[in-house]
């Protein structure tokens, strides 16, 4: 039975690289990064604050985009008492979000029902991105509290002053650097690329499919030379 | 064990197979976290991870020098004679972690291990040939602006590096021959 051959791959490839160009171009230069971290920041003050109650009391969106962090840590003889204040830079807060226009643009070049999907993958993204950002501030505090640098990044160091706050066992240290390292460095690489695999898996099927289809008409004609 | 369950529950238990993607998801997520902790353990970052740095760094120096262009090396850190500027290779800019996504895709697609390890082989090369590209762009990018620095080695890098692993990923599919039962398709040649 003969096979017809499938430009599907082609196609889809073609229509995802045709789209990131707008969607990036959107997102840095039309001033929608700005809008999803000012959008975040009203999300992170209200989850961050209760998700580590003990330790962090508020987080302010500083004018530069930036937030800083009150936290509930105590500076060690400090007169009056100080609270620990810590700054997360915008530069960090745009690339754990760096992933949306990957998203979009995946998500769009597959056909099927494309809005309720892009709002289904950037609920998640956002999801995602918060978590990201948590983890980084857990890995941080940890790094305040028991006064020692983090084993996977030299840069992060503690700061010259103790905290009064019984330190995190030494397993939680080290788990918190490496969610830190898996946060900053993969999860906003490869959450994109996985969300729409969630998304779509009769697309990425039907794209297998074809890739290997092509496979068999190749290895046909081969045999039939 | 079998007859263990059947005894218990009067009849053979069913045990639902995963559908395809979810295990391909299962053993994806497993072999590349395994390699990420393999990555961060202090031996291997000292005897494996630092050395790799450095040499990419000094493969980008040649490179350079080939071009006609002017670079100093000093293990990780590549530096202009005439300017000073410098840029370090650090441990997030080795294109490792694309490596072990890449690797960890094709552990879990359905294959034998011969055709895994050309996947990894040209993959890897594929990746690491990118990164190069990438230490060297962002080397003259930095002498030319701050701010276009900033944005590729933060952002535009790291997404055209996830888009290139996965069309070697997709074309590595492309290659493999017809396709086999997966329950047959991961044992030995």
């Amino acid at each position: 039975m003969p096979v017809r051959k499938s430009k599907y791959f082609r196609r889809w490839l073609i229509r995802l690289l045709i789209l990131l160009v707008p969607l990036h171009a959107a997102w840095w230069w039309l001033g929608l990064s700005e809008w999803a971290l000012r959008g975040m920041s009203i999300v992170a003050a209200l989850a961050l604050p209760e998700i580590f109650h003990h330790s962090v009391g508020a987080i302010v969106r500083q004018d530069n985009q930036s937030w800083t962090v009150i936290t509930r840590l105590v500076i060690e003889h400090s007169e009056p008492s100080s609270l620990v204040v810590m700054e997360i830079a915008k530069q960090k807060l745009l690339h754990m979000i760096f992933g949306f226009p990957l998203l979009w643009g995946l998500l769009l070049a597959t056909p099927g029902s494309r809005a309720r999907r892009i709002a289904g993958g950037t609920l998640i993204l956002i999801a995602i991105s918060l978590l990201g950002i948590a983890t980084d501030l857990w890995a941080s505090l940890a790094v305040i509290v028991n006064h020692q640098a983090s084993f996977i990044d030299e840069g992060v160091v503690p700061p010259p002053f103790l905290v009064s706050t019984a330190p995190y066992p030494q397993w939680l240290f080290y788990l918190s650097s490496f969610a830190r390292y898996l946060a900053i460095l993969i999860v906003p690489m490869i959450a994109p690329v996985l969300i729409w695999v969630m998304l779509c898996p009769r697309h990425i099927m039907r794209l297998l499919v074809s890739l290997r289809r092509r496979a068999r008409i190749r290895n046909t004609e081969a045999g039939a030379s | 064990m079998v007859r263990w369950l059947t005894a218990l529950f009067g009849s053979r238990p069913k045990i639902a197979r995963p559908s395809p993607i979810k295990r391909f998801l299962l053993i994806f997520g497993a072999t590349a976290l395994l390699g990420f902790v393999i990555e961060v353990i202090p031996w291997v970052d000292d005897h494996v991870i630092k050395p790799y740095i450095a040499a990419i760094a000094s493969l980008a120096s040649n490179l350079i020098h080939v071009a006609g262009g002017l670079a100093d090396v000093n293990k990780t850190i590549l530096q202009h004679p005439v300017n000073g500027f410098s840029i370090m290779v650090a441990n997030g800019c080795s294109g490792l972690e694309a490596v072990i996504l890449l690797a960890a895709g094709m552990a879990a697609f359905p294959a034998t291990w011969r055709q895994r390890s050309l996947g990894w082989t040209v993959g890897a090369t594929a990746l690491i040939t990118l990164n190069v590209a990438r230490i060297i762009s962002l080397y003259y990018l930095g002498q030319y602006s701050r701010a276009w620095f900033d944005w590729a080695h933060f952002y535009a890098w790291d997404a055209l590096i996830i888009l290139d692993a996965l069309v070697v990923f997709f074309l590595w599919i492309k290659w493999l021959p017809p396709f086999q039962h997966p329950r047959h398709a991961s044992t030995k040649e």
